[in-house]
């Protein structure tokens, strides 16, 4: 995964945080934002343009889409955590042993990411839900199994390089463990790839569980997931554009702030 | 370089059957019966055993496989459980419509990504290369799903230029086909040309600054040559696996793009079995998925090595 | 009467903006090259003996510009020409070939190919004869089976070979003057003799004038009529080699020679460092740039920097140990 750095510098780094921070605040505490029930209908009322009262409209059903996008905030960040937590527990340790200990462990595991790294996650992440069925709680942990190659690959450069440092053979012959080394020592030093990595994997689990909900794969309506709403605006392009338009709006200004920020952190390593 | 090529071919095989097992042991993975997943809901216990005996479940693995392998062979992949139709016919009215889609994004992913990577290469300063950043950011985070419902809203519904849904067979009429591809190509292409763009800038850039380009300059060939036949022709060769990588996602774009735009594709169709658990239809979706995909990075292989000469000598 | 020379530099001086300020990496350089003459350019790195080569064929990496004087070719004024004018020269009558010549090959197409792409840059040429040509060319400077020779690709040549592909490809045209970058300085020992004397026996066959770049004095001595010495982007002394290499006059030239091991008149002496670094472009020294290095060193050299002053005919030192006011400057 790459991120490119526009705008660079100061001004995008301020503006991305400041972008993160508020969406936090939506997932953390939706109802003290949103001014009306997300779920709630008002069947009269449907598809009615921004006004005062629905500043972004309403739904197929009268339900107010401002506070329907407030509140998938928290869907959307809480799989992007978990999935980013998942991909961490599981791609971090086997990472480390990989680049770290070598041998057939690490073929065997290089082996895997690669393939698995080749193909599009989308791909993967449906495939899996193939198997799983389609469960809106084994949408996190799905993505967090697609990306977990991406993190065992980064860690496993980084625990290559460090292995190489006459400092961790000057430790190793003084008694030290492999458990030691591995997690004392090499860990702490890879703390800024891996930081980039979830940033640009948090950004990527979004996108990716958008588009499972805006497939039918992922979560379902009612729940406000801003892709399950993009699939139903689809639909109603005609009636009521905005529909279409603001959760995907969402999105982007989530995806890239993430993105920015790894970018910047990135340049600084 | 027929040495590399049988080589290449023969790493080539074993990588086929690997996926053609994982896509078979598919339906073990699944909890519950296997037996279950190629019969539709609530079968009487009649059917179950009838299809038991007719996929030879009782049998030892292996020969399943090979059975398996062998009535794929034949173009036997079974029945779709929700459509009723043999599986191997929806997999090849769905695979063309794909390959329209993905062809027609793939060049124009193309057509934007050289003149643009090229030109900003060369101008490092330039306004094209800082249009470049611009971008290569943009299109990486914004979804394609996104792009797409704005396209269908301006040109569409707005505009009411071009049609916001369906597909029409190139063979048939030419014509209304590219009317309704425009959107959903253009949609596809998008990310893919970023990427592109973006690495083919930095190959040239750093192409620019070797010895063979000085050299060049100094023995007066003139700048067309130097630019095409020094630089260009240098800075392709890794941006080919990048695109190679890029056709991977271009695959896994079109499930999206197809769904926005409703078009009969085999991305379509996976979505569509996956949401129905129409296992025969997900078996040979996906195996056929991974076909492409794999042959993909093969000729991608053998067009690198074309490419570049120092790649063929081994 | 001496003749004509073939090529004239005079008071060329080509500076590098820089984050600490113009670094002026050619400090009015002035040479000449005759006809059938090959000429060694000595010093050590970063004295613009490669920048000398690069402001006469007008390939000054950016953002380094040549700023004066005049490189005079058959009475034209080289830096006065337009660029596509200048593509006309390079290659045609001035050629350069490089340090690393597996780098300065492309590395994508057929070494036959970059012949003919040169020949048929200049000159319209059918295929059929550029490939004649390319033939007879690859023939000329040492490869055997030539014609088989074509379509290799340069990775798959010794150095050695790449080294004389690129001598074929600088003589494509017949130019009049030709730039060798330390051509052998990447090759193996045995190997560089080889080249050494091909360059030679070219430079005399065609009546070239060559401009051979090194650091390497021993290479000078062996193929060289003449000898120049640079230090810090300005000549300092220059002549015959016999001359200069048995009676060096300039300081940093006889420290040059003593840190030589390999000078066979002095192999008596002590290999001795030369103490001390080469100056900082952007801010050099006052006076001569030698001078803080200089074991003859006296208190007008901190002062004024000496001018580049004809002692006899044929030799020029910049130093003020020699007495300029009986000389004329050059």
């Amino acid at each position: 995964m790459r991120s490119v750095g526009w705008p660079s510098g100061g001004i995008g780094q301020a503006a991305s945080l400041a972008v993160l921070a508020v969406f936090v605040v939506l997932a953390a505490v939706p109802s003290l934002v949103s001014p009306f029930d997300p779920l709630a209908q008002d069947i009269p009322g449907r598809l009615h343009a921004p006004s005062g009262a629905h500043l972004f409209g309403t739904d197929e059903l009268g339900r107010d889409i401002f506070s329907r996008i407030v509140h998938g905030a928290r869907i959307s960040l809480g799989t992007a955590l978990v999935a980013v937590a998942l991909s961490l527990a599981m791609g971090v340790p086997l990472g480390l042993l990989s680049g770290y200990v070598g041998g057939t462990p690490d073929e065997v595991i290089s082996r895997l990411t690669d393939v698995v790294l080749a193909l599009p996650a989308i791909l993967v992440a449906m495939t899996i839900i193939a198997i799983t069925g389609r469960n809106p709680v084994m949408v996190a942990v799905v993505i967090g199994i697609v990306y977990t190659p991406a993190l065992i690959r980064i860690t496993r450069s980084v625990a290559l390089r460090i292995r190489a440092l006459p400092y961790v053979a000057a430790i190793r012959t003084a008694g030290a463990s492999t458990a030691y080394i591995m997690f004392r020592t090499i860990l702490p030093n890879s703390r800024n790839e891996i930081y980039v990595q979830t940033l640009l994997i948090a950004s990527q689990a979004i996108v990716i569980e958008a588009s499972l909900s805006f497939l039918g794969l992922g979560i379902a309506p009612p729940a406000p997931s801003w892709g399950a709403m993009l699939q139903t605006g689809r639909s109603y392009l005609h009636a009521m554009p905005w529909y279409g338009v603001f959760p995907g709006l969402c999105i982007v200004a989530l995806v890239l702030s993430l993105q920015l920020l790894a970018g910047d952190v990135r340049r600084r390593l | 370089m027929d040495g590399y090529v049988l080589r290449r071919i023969g790493s080539l095989v074993p990588v086929l059957f690997l996926s053609s097992i994982i896509v078979f042991l598919l339906i073990y993975m699944i909890p519950g019966d296997p037996v279950l997943a190629l019969l539709p809901p609530d079968p009487r216990p009649e059917q179950i055993e009838a299809t038991r005996a007719h996929y030879g479940f009782d049998r030892p693995l292996a020969e399943q496989y090979l059975r398996w392998l062998s009535r794929v062979a034949t173009g036997d992949l079974g029945q779709s459980i929700s459509k009723g139709v043999a599986v191997g016919r929806l997999l090849r009215e769905s695979f063309s419509v794909t390959v329209q889609l993905a062809s027609s994004a793939f060049l124009l992913a193309l057509a934007i990504a050289l003149p643009l990577g090229i030109a900003a290469g060369l101008k490092p300063g330039g306004r094209l290369a800082t249009f470049l950043n611009f971008y290569a950011t943009m299109g990486l985070a914004i979804p394609a799903f996104w792009v797409g419902i704005l396209l269908i809203l301006v040109c569409g519904v707005w505009l009411q230029w071009l049609p916001t849904s369906g597909f029409r067979g190139i063979l048939r009429d030419p014509v209304q086909a590219v009317r309704f591809l425009i959107l959903p190509a253009i949609t596809l292409s998008l990310p893919q040309s970023a990427v592109l763009a973006s690495f083919l800038r930095y190959s040239v850039q750093a192409v620019q600054g070797a010895d063979y380009v000085t050299a060049a300059v100094a023995n007066g060939l003139p700048r067309r040559l130097i630019v095409f036949k020094v630089i260009v022709k240098n800075a392709l060769i890794p941006v080919v696996t990048v695109a190679a990588l890029q056709l991977g996602h271009l695959l896994g774009g079109t499930v999206v793009v197809e769904s926005v735009f409703s078009i009969p594709g085999l991305g379509r169709l996976l979505v569509d079995s996956i949401a129905a658990r129409d296992y025969p239809v997900i078996q040979g979706a996906l195996l056929l998925i991974l076909s492409v995909f794999i042959s993909l990075n093969f000729a991608t292989d053998l067009l690198y090595s074309w490419l570049d000469p120092r790649v063929r000598v081994h | 009467m001496r003749d004509a020379p073939l090529l004239a530099v005079e008071n060329l001086r080509t500076e590098f903006p820089s984050p600490r300020g113009v670094a002026t990496v050619l400090h009015g350089v002035s040479l000449t090259i005759g006809r059938g003459e090959a000429v060694g350019m000595v010093g050590e790195s970063g004295c613009g003996k490669t920048m000398t080569a690069r402001s006469i064929l007008r390939i000054v990496p950016p953002p380094g510009r040549v700023t004066a004087g005049r490189v005079v070719l058959d009475g034209r004024d080289l830096l006065a020409l337009s660029e596509g004018e200048m593509a006309g020269v390079r290659g045609r009558r001035i050629a350069m070939i490089f340090q690393e010549p597996g780098a300065a090959l492309n590395p994508v197409i057929s070494v036959g190919e970059q012949i003919t792409d040169v020949l048929r840059a200049h000159h319209a040429a059918s295929r059929g004869d550029a490939r004649t040509r390319a033939i007879e060319l690859l023939r000329e400077v040492g490869i055997p089976d030539p014609a088989a020779r074509l379509s290799a690709f340069p990775h798959q040549l010794s150095g050695g070979t790449q080294q004389r592909v690129a001598i074929a490809i600088a003589l494509a045209c017949a130019p009049d003057v030709l730039i060798a970058d330390e051509p052998t300085t990447a090759l193996d020992v045995t190997i560089q003799a080889q080249i050494l004397q091909l360059l030679r026996r070219l430079t005399v066959d065609k009546g070239l004038g060559l401009l051979f770049i090194t650091h390497n004095i021993g290479a000078v001595a062996q193929i060289a009529d003449r000898i120049i010495v640079m230090y810090a982007g300005r000549v300092v002394e220059d002549g015959s080699v016999d001359a200069v290499i048995d009676t060096p006059q300039h300081p940093y030239t006889r420290a040059l020679l003593r840190a030589m091991p390999t000078m066979m008149a002095r192999r008596e002496e002590r290999l001795l460092e030369i103490e001390g670094q080469v100056p900082d472009l952007a801010n050099p020294p006052l006076g001569c740039p030698f001078h803080p290095r200089c074991p003859a060193v006296m208190a007008h050299c901190g002062v004024q920097d000496p001018p580049l002053a004809e002692m006899e005919p044929g030799r020029r030192v910049a130093c003020w140990l020699y007495d300029h006011a009986s000389v004329r400057p050059t």
